[in-house]
């Protein structure tokens, strides 16, 4: 009884919104370069896409390398994505419903880049404290409080020293779990923990799933600002 | 015979009320037959046209992810296919498409969109184009035909030049720019609101193909020819061919049960009214006591007797029956020139059913609706006429 009483008081001490914190501070970044790869499986197929970008505050730039999409860039400024086509020289905005569209046939869309604070649309509670592959880790549940969450609720599996989800869930209002991702490696940089192998899964699709790996990753270095223009895109 | 129209015309008022509920209910079933039938046929054309064709032939693995409208699933090298097709005496049409889903995009705004590509020259009768056209002109060759409402949501005009962007087959993004030809009523919600056609030439550009094609459709002369056709396929392993009923699933359930469906609401609606047959045939007979007994007493046999009523019931059926599948089938007609418009009720909704429907003017259903009257009239003035039969002249009279 003792021993429950005890976990009991030891769980409350640390509030969800102390976690969710820890978790910001390993997300948020002030600049960053990054090499990567995107692997898409549907079924029996398997395509794999190669990208650097930028990132920079609230913006980003991915510019995809493999032959299937050479030159194609993704840039994200502020709340608007835009696209450069290269085999017709110019870009295309997506915004607002469009952005629940499939990201290039992944199970990302664009929206899943596009969230700046993904925590800032939800209400957290702790609703347990396990043990997950033998990771120790809080279950996170955010439940949406502004209407404007991509997903209504989310379940977060965070570990308890490193602060990273090993999983989350993601679930519509009608409680289907639509979505969920898995970190498959978490690295450190500094002080900063990082996802930088992970799984999403789009379960409203049969035997489908897409793994992005990070090869390369920096850090608060140096970026022009001119790397966030339109302008930039047709270079 | 005549003593059956004396009869009739001895209770006027109630004679014509008997005639006025089957004639009601005659015209209800011809008019709601023709309605029904032009509602099924209408939508089963439209989805035949645009969707199926009498038959289908894709890859099977296409097939089976259909409803995602796959692009990495194409047929690379139809040709030999469609030669193969054409020597077939039942085809009447093979039609190569490629059916996928793109954004569209003009300055700030993108939008997507059900894109369906196909052979142009082939295919002027099958999609209609010229007489679906709003704005613009149906020329695919250097532009594209779009619905009108996703038209209004891009605020585009012909002449306009677009982006459209897609999944490759590779896998990867590419993009063209095309400019609008026309902007098209589709006639159908759902189109409007995403419809894109193009030729073969762009989307292969666009997708980058070289041959490929997503679906072969299949036009035959006649649609009783699907299932033989179907059996004399020779198709190359990993592709193969579905009938229109086995694509539109639960639509192809819904068309095969409408028939029996409706079918019985007309017997239903034909029997209610077979009551006051039955009603005005039994007053009759009781009211007729005296004049039945003093029948039989002179003379007039228990088969006369019985001739006599079912007589006057069948005659007040053919009445009815006739007058009203003839106004049934009058109505249908008048309706069928401009056709209903339920635009304003359908054009928020993806149901699949064309705005305008034209009830189906078909002589054969005024001779089942009066037939079907008149034998019911027929066999509802059984029970009343056998009781004046059995009837005894001392009876008769007795009750009077």
């Amino acid at each position: 009884m003792i021993k429950i009483i005890f976990l009991a008081l030891l769980l409350q001490q640390v509030r969800p919104d102390f976690i969710l914190k820890k978790l910001r501070e390993n997300t948020k970044i002030e600049s960053i370069k990054f090499e990567a790869t995107m692997e898409i499986k549907k079924g029996k197929r398997r395509l794999l896409k190669e990208f650097y970008g930028y990132g920079k505050g609230n913006n980003f730039l991915i510019v995809f390398t493999n032959p299937e999409d050479r030159d194609v860039k993704y840039l994200k400024l502020e709340k608007d994505l835009y696209i450069y086509l290269p085999d017709i020289d110019d870009v295309v905005r997506i915004s607002g419903d469009m952005l629940k569209q499939s990201l290039m046939g992944s199970d990302l869309s664009y929206e899943d880049l596009m969230e700046d604070d993904p925590f800032s649309y939800y209400h957290a509670k702790i609703i347990k404290d396990t043990v997950l592959e033998g990771h120790k880790v809080y279950i996170l549940e955010l439940v949406d409080t502004t209407g404007n969450a991509p997903y209504y609720r989310v379940k977060l599996f965070v570990d308890k020293e490193k602060y990273i989800s090993w999983k989350e869930e993601l679930f519509t209002r009608s409680g289907r779990k639509i979505k969920e991702t898995e970190t498959l490696t978490v690295s450190r940089f500094g002080e900063r923990y990082y996802i930088t192998d992970f799984i999403m899964r789009d379960l409203r699709m049969r035997d489908s799933s897409t793994r992005i790996t990070f090869k390369k990753l920096q850090f608060d270095i140096e970026i022009p600002e001119s790397f966030f223009s339109k302008e930039t895109l047709y270079k | 015979m005549k003593m059956a129209l004396k009869n009739m015309l001895r209770n006027k008022r109630r004679s014509l009320l008997t005639i006025l509920s089957l004639f009601v209910a005659s015209f209800v079933v011809v008019a709601l037959y023709s309605y029904v039938q032009g509602f099924l046929k209408g939508t089963k054309e439209v989805l035949i046209n645009l969707e199926t064709g009498h038959i289908t032939i894709a890859r099977t693995e296409y097939l089976r992810k259909r409803v995602f409208l796959p692009v990495d699933e194409l047929i690379e090298e139809p040709s030999p296919i469609i030669h193969n097709l054409l020597k077939f005496k039942e085809v009447k049409l093979v039609a190569p498409r490629i059916k996928f889903i793109a954004l569209i995009s003009k300055g700030n705004t993108t939008k997507p969109a059900y894109i369906m590509a196909i052979d142009p020259v082939k295919e002027k009768s099958t999609l209609d184009i010229r007489n679906r056209l709003i704005k613009g002109s149906e020329n695919l060759e250097s532009g594209f035909i779009i619905g009108r409402d996703l038209a209004n949501s891009l605020k585009i005009n012909p002449g306009d030049t677009l982006i459209l962007f897609s999944r490759t087959t590779l896998g990867g993004l590419n993009g063209i720019k095309l400019p609008v030809s026309g902007i098209a009523n589709f006639g159908m919600s759902k189109l409007n609101r995403s419809f894109v056609i193009m030729s073969l030439k762009h989307a292969r550009k666009l997708l980058k193909t070289n041959e490929g094609v997503s679906e072969i459709l299949l036009f035959l002369q006649s649609e009783k020819q699907i299932h033989q056709l179907k059996a004399k396929l020779n198709l190359p392993p990993g592709t193969d061919a579905k009938s229109y009923m086995e694509l539109l699933g639960a639509f192809g359930i819904y068309f095969k049960l409408a028939g029996a469906f409706y079918g019985f609401i007309y017997i239903l609606i034909i029997g209610l009214a077979t009551f006051a047959i039955i009603n005005t045939m039994t007053v009759a007979v009781f009211e007729r006591l005296r004049e039945i007994g003093t029948l039989k007493a002179i003379g007039m046999t228990d088969n006369e007797v019985f001739m006599l009523f079912g007589m006057e019931g069948t005659m007040l059926g053919a009445l009815g029956g006739f007058f009203g599948s003839l106004l049934g089938l009058i109505f249908a007609y008048g309706l069928s020139i401009k056709g209903i418009n339920f635009e304003s009720i359908l054009k928020n909704t993806a149901f699949p059913m064309p705005y305008v429907i034209r009830p189906e003017v078909n002589f054969k259903v005024f001779l089942f609706a009066f037939i079907l009257t008149l034998i019911i009239s027929a066999l509802s003035s059984v029970f009343p006429a056998l009781y004046a039969r059995k009837l005894t002249p001392q009876e008769a009279l007795r009750q009077v």
